[in-house]
């Protein structure tokens, strides 16, 4: 389990990247949502240990720091930035050379995963236009399985088709024990795939929520005339757009779109202490 | 899945050379190619040290030789720039194992890598001490003894523990930039050794009299050496602690 206690991130510029989060992350599929800035990299660099939390108990995994640096500890977690480059060639050398530091990697699933793209993992990923790269990647780091996979925007650069795959590759390769956090804007790829969502602003955490408790307590709604009762209301092309409370009526898809703005406004204090409401 | 041997090593946080051993195999295939020019290099540089009696030509084409594996010792550390930074802090192994493994490598491998070939072919058919103080160290007037050998072998790990540290703390060009900030700890260091040689003059000219001889000159340039080595010797410590410390706290 990921624990967070009062992390907090400011750059040596004295930039605050983050600012007092606090929560607590079983395994699941979680989407990270903040506008740009909002310290989701950041978030990402330090729950994988790229960066050093201060103090590094306030960013532990399992109760180990994870800005200890660890092998046990790294060996369960990979972050996958939007603009990682691999150091080889191709997925083959990946294979040799990087993978034995993961022992949960499969090459069964790297086999499935890149036969899904129509890759064998000898192409030269120099070779590869941006969207190949980034399928030949994301492939390889599904296959490594780490207990806490961190994608920064991976669906970045990949076609309609490509983006169906990768669904699908992650409802596959995903395993209950593990923990996947994707930071996107683009969230209509995946959205059927999230057991949670975290919502950051400005480095603060304003919303962490499980996906079930959320269409069970709240509802989102559009119409022409507006809604009495909504926590957030905006009009989109002459519709109303709402998230009013859920009277157990109906339960409705969660528009992410509508959730993301509605915590960016004033609202988001209001729509936060509704949902942690007992 | 790979064996229970891989599990229970990544669950082993002391230090392990099996990991150190790891750590090599990710960086040989960004280091290969030092494997195999730098040998090559060498020997073909100790060939023509053993020919070079034979024609001028050849002494030149040595002492173009000599010059290019000073160039290859001291920028070696720039091959580590292939690696991007996030998957190498990243890597799961302790922070001490990929110091060892860096300072191990650039230390005691690179000057092996680079001149070893050459020491083994010179001692087989001449004598490597004249020539490592000769062609590595550009000591060639000396007279051979420890003391010299050493000063002058710390001498050459100045721009090469200066190009490490950089190419280890720089963000970006850490090329241009290790390779710079090399050739600004070598003008340092002769810098040092002309203020030395000014004031030693200055200091001593009145006891040497109207003839400047032998014994004057080979009094300072051992002085020098045994000054320019320490003053060598403290800042490869001082810059090798240094790039332990960035490894250690290095973030993306």
């Amino acid at each position: 389990m990921i624990q967070l206690n009062n992390l907090s991130y400011v750059y040596p510029n004295g930039f605050t990247a983050l600012e007092n989060i606090t929560m607590e992350l079983t395994p699941g599929i979680y989407l990270l949502l903040g506008e740009n800035g909002a310290g989701k990299t950041t978030l990402l660099h330090l729950i994988g240990g790229l960066r050093k939390a201060v103090p590094q108990q306030s960013c532990t995994l399992d109760g180990v720091p994870t800005g200890s640096r660890l092998p046990s500890v790294l060996s369960r977690t990979f972050v996958q930035t939007d603009d990682i480059k691999f150091p080889f060639g191709n997925i083959d050398m990946m294979v040799k050379y990087h993978a034995p530091f993961y022992p949960s990697f499969s090459p069964e699933m790297l086999r499935q995963n890149l036969d899904d793209y129509g890759m064998t993992g000898v192409e030269h990923l120099d070779r590869f236009s941006l969207g190949n790269r980034r399928k030949a990647q994301l492939a390889y780091v599904l296959a490594l399985r780490p207990d806490v996979l961190l994608l920064d925007e991976p669906a970045n650069g990949l076609d309609i088709s490509s983006r169906q795959t990768l669904l699908y590759q992650m409802a596959r390769c995903v395993g209950p024990e593990q923990t996947v956090i994707i930071s996107t804007h683009t969230v209509w790829d995946f959205k059927n795939l999230f057991d949670g969502v975290m919502v950051l602003s400005r480095g603060r955490l304003v919303l962490k929520a499980d996906i079930a408790d959320l269409t069970e307590r709240i509802s989102f709604v559009s119409g022409s005339e507006p809604f009495e009762n909504a926590f957030f209301m905006q009009q989109n092309l002459g519709q109303y757009q709402a998230i009013v409370p859920n009277d157990g009526t109906m339960q409705t898809d969660i528009d992410y779109a509508l959730l993301y703005n509605a915590m960016h406004s004033p609202a988001a204090s209001t729509i936060a202490n509704y949902l942690n409401q007992i | 899945m790979m064996d229970q041997q891989a599990y229970e090593l990544q669950a082993d946080d002391r230090f392990s050379w099996s990991r150190v051993a790891m750590i090599f195999r990710y960086y040989y295939p960004q280091l290969r190619i030092q494997f195999i020019v730098y040998p090559l290099i060498s020997l073909i540089a100790g060939i023509a040290t053993i020919l070079s009696d034979y024609h001028t030509l050849i002494i030149l084409f040595a002492g173009l030789l000599g010059t290019i594996q000073s160039f290859m010792f001291c920028w070696s550390p720039c091959a580590l720039t292939r690696s991007p930074r996030d998957l190498e802090v990243g890597l799961p192994a302790l922070e001490s194992e990929k110091a060892t493994f860096i300072l191990l490598y650039f230390l005691v491998g690179i000057p092996l890598l680079t001149y070893l070939p050459q020491w083994i072919l010179l001692w087989i058919f001449g004598n490597p001490l004249m020539v490592m103080s000769s062609n590595m160290f550009g000591a060639g007037e000396l007279s051979v003894n420890f003391l010299t050998i050493f000063s002058s072998l710390v001498e050459s790990y100045v721009p090469l523990v200066t190009c490490l540290f950089v190419v280890l703390v720089a963000r970006k060009s850490r090329v241009l930039k290790g390779v710079l900030w090399s050739v600004v700890s070598l003008v340092m260091i002769g810098m040092c050794s002309a203020v030395f040689g000014i004031v030693y003059a200055v200091n001593n000219i009145d006891m040497a009299g109207d003839s400047i001889d032998g014994s004057f000159v080979g009094g300072m340039v051992n002085n020098l050496v045994l000054i320019i080595g320490t003053i060598s010797l403290v800042y490869s410590v001082v810059m090798i602690y240094l790039s332990y410390r960035a490894i250690r706290n290095t973030q993306v």
